[in-house]
């Protein structure tokens, strides 16, 4: 349907670390304004595919295209130029920065107003551009940031530093939000907090989402397209509530014992 | 003694935590000599922290761990290892980089007196004739099936008396996972106690003697396979 | 030829017997001894005391220093220290095991006085024998080395492979958490590694005993060029690193063949043979080692996320001190202004040489502070700066001001060299590479007639300005407040602009720093360069504090114990980086005036001591107190703005030390 708009594409990946093979000829299209789930059992390849679309993980074969533009094998700064931002399961953020520096940063990174000589010569610390702070406040403000600001990751709470995360990545102005295994660690309250704040910076911003979860609810109710992956196979695309309950995808959830090998 | 009376291990309120985030609170279970227990739950739910805790590999932040009547809350792996709690973790729990035999030497090594030690070779070696066949090959190159034997081999030859086996699954194809659980039920039938920590429902549920069900860190549900199963199922595939 | 082969595999045997240590105790519990050369040279002192001081047989003494003391010394290490390094940053490790570099032949030189150790000898006795070998002379000394070496070599092999020992090395380094699951503690393996770790060194140092004079810098270096085989066995295969060691000592022995004996440029080459290998080594595995980095990378492996908490704290303790900068900063100004009313000539010259020290320590504050990276080639560069102002001024009477920028400019262009070369490779082999090539530069340029002039340098004078001649006192300490002012301002500004905010970001996480759009190793180079330039411009203030340009003034050795010192006080704050100059310049000075001539070397001592404590204390001394103070000044405006009260105060807040 949206493939010729997708903004961000992968053909034919495949990825193996030492004999293992993780990915095995994954197709994946992420269509503009969407949010697409991307499900599976644990081991299956979810976290690598994340990888690869980050830059992180380099492909053994396969392109992946952002933007419409071939980006295969470069470098994780190449991705981030181009509006790929992303999340970590481990949330540990940056422990020296504090919550508001790591939002500044952002901003600071995409629109690239400073220069290693111009910093130590002090000649960057004119008052501060108010768009800059305008910015970086309204963010906190949307995402409930305030009265954590001036702390560091380890001084909050782990849900408050997903959604640390997550202003950081819309200071960076995405196109693609990659986000891995947002819920794990939070109760059902703070992701239900978390999926109603993704779907307002959502609305404001307007940027696509490939969200990485094991919670089924979560994914159900926010994505619009649903993959689902086993073995580093993929064995199920389309419309969340119907690939869910197509036989392939019920035997690699439960692990019946006459499952046979995906193909 | 008799096997009803005392618990071999018996796990009560444990709870971890990595700094201010809770992994696991307020677990209890107990397990009988030559029993099995499932921990079931999604990615995330707190199931190998739980292993680790009991392992010794973490401390516990709260709770405590029995063992054979002993209180072992928070002693070192390796000294829970010579008493005989060994775990199998999620990447297997191999020396890749050793010979199928080193690996084997080193398990023999500290739960084996010394005289008991061939017998005890012998006997792994029996029940896993593909590991003899390859005694000197490095451990890294075997296949993903294999190295589970070669792990579920080296606790064995320990002489383990409470295995924690965490996803022994994941990652191999559904055949080399019946062969899996086929070793699992022989261990379990020589009077090992287990604790196996899954993803894949049916299959485990299968197996157990009793389950438990891990969410947000929390047991939600617990009991026999046959009484929780529906539930826990339902609560697996909301959708299906 | 076959001379120079036979004598370069004795030299070699001794490098291999080091580097078969070094790997050893790197294997098995990743910290990497710098201190492994110092260890070689307590055994061999101890050894010396006992077969020549007190007259003890030789094998005797050599039993009991390399079978007995070494082994125990290994574990006491090993319990004090390497035991808590293992879950510690790279940072920490480093400085620690720099901290035993400086600390330990210190502390021996303390405890067994300043005799003049010349004629040791070694185990052959006085006079050793000699024996013919395929034409060559050999003496016993040199017979013993070579058959200790094969010894080390069979015994090792037999130990990995055939004992329960090797076994359990092999296990643990394979995997600890795996090694913990079958009950083997992996820290009592690793103890074991570290006794017989110290052995090897031991026997390294005794052999050493008749072949070089017996005194810390000469064992230092002669360990230090062993690094070039550990780089070579990548730090992993103990077969490699002695293989190595054979080949650097052969090929050493085998340059001199080639080089004419009249010449004295290239005279230099022969000592710097191990640097240019490691060097070599380093660019040969250099690929290799980034697909490691980037293969961890893929697996979503983040290193440092076990440190996570500790260096959390470290965070929250630093940000306090950002924070209280600023009236600090301006305290010190008046006070560094109010100086010379306060004190003599005499402390007034010390207080200028505390600056200008200070100065050169800015740039450890900017490199392993803000970039998290360690370079031991600071002083080097400092070296470099000196001798081109040297040039530049003196000899080419180019003004003042373009000689010191010309000389900042060339030890940038040096440091941005090295940090191109090593900064893919990793923080252990940062510190490696520069290290080496600050060896390499004092046998190469440090030697050059034209710098070295005679041992008495090219002479520098301070400039004037107008009417102010600052040769004064008075003026010169102005001039080095104003310098190191001016450097402060630079480091200060680049820790809180974006790149210092980028930096923080890389030292805490650089995979996550890097889908940001970040690039490490960028401005890990930019550090360097920033580093290299205050460096090089403190040198040359040096220079001028002392008239003239000296090299042998900023020996590599010198600049481990500069890093220990500034370690000591805060690798993070400006402020520390000045009480660490003060201290450098002022502490010895205390001691020689109040202490006699056997107490000279306490201080370096205490400095290698205080970097050892770092393993506990990663913020530094500065830092430690900082947070005290701020609590009893916060303690005493209480009870200013208040009546004394009558109940004990409930205290709120608690020191964070």
């Amino acid at each position: 349907m949206s493939e010729s708009i997708a903004v961000a594409q992968a053909r034919g990946i495949s990825v193996s670390f030492g004999g293992v093979k993780a990915l095995v000829d994954v197709d994946l299209a992420i269509p503009s304004h969407s949010v697409v789930g991307l499900v599976g059992p644990n081991g299956a390849g979810k976290t690598t595919l994340l990888g690869v679309l980050s830059g992180l993980t380099r492909p053994s074969s396969g392109t992946v295209t952002v933007g419409g533009a071939d980006v295969t094998g470069k470098v994780p700064q190449e991705f981030a130029r181009r509006g790929v931002a992303r999340t970590f399961q481990h949330a540990g953020l940056f422990a020296e920065v504090t919550v508001r520096d790591h939002l500044v940063l952002a901003r600071r990174i995409v629109h690239r107003h400073h220069h290693v000589l111009t910093d130590i010569l002090g000649l960057g610390f004119g008052p501060r551009s108010a768009d800059e702070n305008d910015t970086v406040d309204e963010v906190m403000r949307m995402l409930g940031l305030e009265s954590c600001a001036r702390r560091l990751p380890s001084e909050i709470p782990l849900g408050t530093r997903r959604l640390v995360e997550v202003a950081q990545a819309l200071l960076f102005e995405p196109k693609l939000l990659l986000l891995d295994e947002p819920s794990a660690g939070l109760d059902t309250a703070e992701t239900q907090a978390f999926g109603r704040v993704l779907a307002q910076a959502r609305e404001r911003y307007g940027f696509s989402v490939l969200l990485v979860e094991h919670d089924l609810d979560f994914v159900l109710s926010i994505s619009t397209l649903l993959y689902v992956l086993d073995f580093g196979h993929i064995i199920g695309v389309g419309a969340p509530r119907e690939v869910l309950a197509s036989a392939d995808v019920r035997r690699a959830y439960l692990g019946s014992s006459s499952a046979a090998v995906p193909a | 003694m008799s096997a009803q009376a005392t618990a071999l291990l018996e796990v009560r309120g444990l709870s971890v935590a990595y700094g201010a985030a809770p992994a696991v609170t307020q677990v209890s279970f107990e397990l009988q000599a030559g029993r099995a227990v499932v921990v079931l739950g999604p990615n995330g739910a707190g199931k190998s922290s739980l292993a680790r805790a009991i392992t010794g590999l973490v401390k516990p932040a709260a709770g405590t761990v029995h063992f054979d009547g002993e209180n072992v809350t928070g002693m070192a792996a390796h000294r829970l290892a010579r008493r005989g709690i060994s775990l199998v973790p999620e990447d297997r729990g191999i020396f890749r980089g050793l010979s199928v035999m080193d690996n084997l030497r080193m398990a023999l090594r500290n739960g084996v007196p010394r005289g008991r030690r061939d017998a005890s070779l012998d006997r792994v070696l029996t029940l896993f004739p593909v590991l003899g066949s390859r005694r000197r090959q490095v451990a890294g190159t075997l296949s993903g099936g294999e190295q589970q034997m070669l792990a579920l081999a080296r606790v064995l030859a320990g002489e383990a008396r409470v295995m924690v086996v965490d996803e022994p699954s994941l990652g191999l194809a559904p055949q080399i996972v019946d062969k899996v659980y086929e070793v699992l039920r022989t261990v379990r039938d020589s009077g090992i106690s287990l604790v196996l920590i899954e993803q894949f429902v049916e299959r485990a549920l299968d197996f157990a003697d009793d389950a438990c069900l891990l969410s947000h860190g929390r047991i939600e549900l617990h009991g026999p396979p046959r009484e929780v199963r529906d539930e826990i199922l339902a609560s697996y595939l909301q959708t299906a | 030829m076959s001379a120079y082969i036979i004598s370069g595999l004795v030299l070699g045997s001794i490098y291999a017997i080091a580097a078969t240590g070094l790997v050893l105790t790197y294997k098995s519990s990743r910290v990497f001894n710098f201190g492994h050369g110092a260890i070689a040279f307590l055994i061999a002192r101890m050894y010396y005391q006992m077969a020549q001081v007190w007259h003890w047989n030789s094998w005797v003494s050599a039993a009991l220093a390399i079978l007995v003391f070494a082994p125990v010394f290994g574990i006491f290490l090993w319990g004090f220290l390497f035991r808590h390094l293992t879950n510690s940053s790279q940072v920490v490790r480093l400085v620690a095991t720099i901290g035993l570099f400086v600390a330990i032949p210190a502390v021996a030189q303390l405890i067994f006085g300043y005799d003049v150790t010349l004629n040791t000898v070694g185990l052959a006795g006085a006079n050793p024998a000699l024996y013919h070998v395929l034409g060559v002379t050999l003496n016993l000394d040199q017979v013993l080395v070579l058959l200790f070496a094969v010894l080390v070599a069979g015994g090792m092999f037999a130990m990995m492979r055939f004992t329960t020992f090797g076994l359990l090395i092999r296990a643990v380094v394979d995997s600890a958490t795996v090694s913990r699951l079958v009950g083997t503690d992996p820290q009592r393996v690793s103890m074991g590694a570290w006794a017989l770790g110290a052995m090897l060194a031991g026997l390294a140092g005794v052999l050493l005993v008749p072949l070089v004079t017996l005194d810390v810098d000469s064992f230092n270096v002669l360990v230090v060029a062993s690094f070039a085989a550990v780089v070579l066995a990548r730090m992993d295969n103990l077969l490699l690193a002695f293989v190595g060691g054979l080949v650097v000592g052969v090929a050493q022995q085998v340059t001199t063949k080639f080089i004419p004996a009249d010449s004295v440029v290239l005279k230099g080459i022969v000592p710097s043979m191990p640097f240019i290998l490691l060097v070599i080594f380093l660019l040969f595995w250099g690929s290799a080692r980034e697909t490691v980095g980037s293969r961890a990378q893929a697996m979503g492996v983040n290193p440092e996320a076990e440190h996570e908490d500790v260096a959390a704290g470290a965070a929250q303790r630093q940000r306090s001190r950002v924070r209280s900068l600023t009236p600090l900063a301006i305290w010190a100004v008046l006070l560094g202004l109010a100086v010379p009313m306060l004190l003599s000539n005499f402390w007034l010259g010390l207080a200028s040489e505390g600056l200008v020290i200070a100065t050169i320590f800015l740039s450890f504050t900017v490199l392993t502070g803000q970039a998290g990276v360690i370079s031991l080639g600071q002083s080097t560069l400092a070296g470099v700066g000196a001798i081109a102002v040297g040039q530049f001024a003196t000899e080419f009477h180019l003004p003042m001001l373009v000689a010191v920028l010309l000389a900042g400019s060339c030890a940038t262009v040096l440091g941005v060299g090295v940090a191109l070369l090593s900064v893919r490779l990793g923080d252990l082999y940062v510190a490696l590479t520069t290290l080496g090539m600050g060896l390499l530069l004092e046998n190469i340029v440090y030697t050059v007639g034209r710098f070295d002039n005679f041992s008495i340098g090219v002479a520098v004078t301070p400039p004037k300005l107008g009417p102010i001649d600052f040769s004064g006192k008075i003026a010169f300490y102005l001039l080095a407040l104003a310098v190191f002012g001016i450097a402060a301002l630079v480091v200060w500004n680049l820790k809180r602009s974006t790149t210092g905010l980028e930096l923080a970001a890389v030292r805490s996480d650089a995979v996550r720093a890097t889908t940001l759009g970040i690039r490490p190793w960028r401005l890990k180079v930019s550090a360097f360069a920033i580093a290299a330039f205050i460096a090089g411009v403190g040198g040359s203030m040096m220079a001028m504090y002392q008239f003239r340009a000296l090299p042998s003034n900023y020996a590599t050795i010198i600049g481990l114990v500069w890093f220990a010192v500034v370690a000591t006080l805060g690798l993070r704050s400006i402020p520390a980086a000045l009480v660490a100059g003060l201290t450098f310049a002022v502490f010895p000075q205390i001691i020689s005036d109040h202490l006699s001539q056997s107490w000279q070397t306490l201080p370096t001592a205490l400095f290698g001591l205080g970097a050892i404590a770092v393993a506990r204390h990663p913020d530094g001394v500065v830092a430690m107190h900082a947070a005290q103070f701020r609590w009893l000044r916060r303690k005493v405006v209480h009870l200013l703005h208040h009546a004394p009260p009558a109940v004990p105060e409930t205290v709120t807040e608690v020191p964070a030390a």
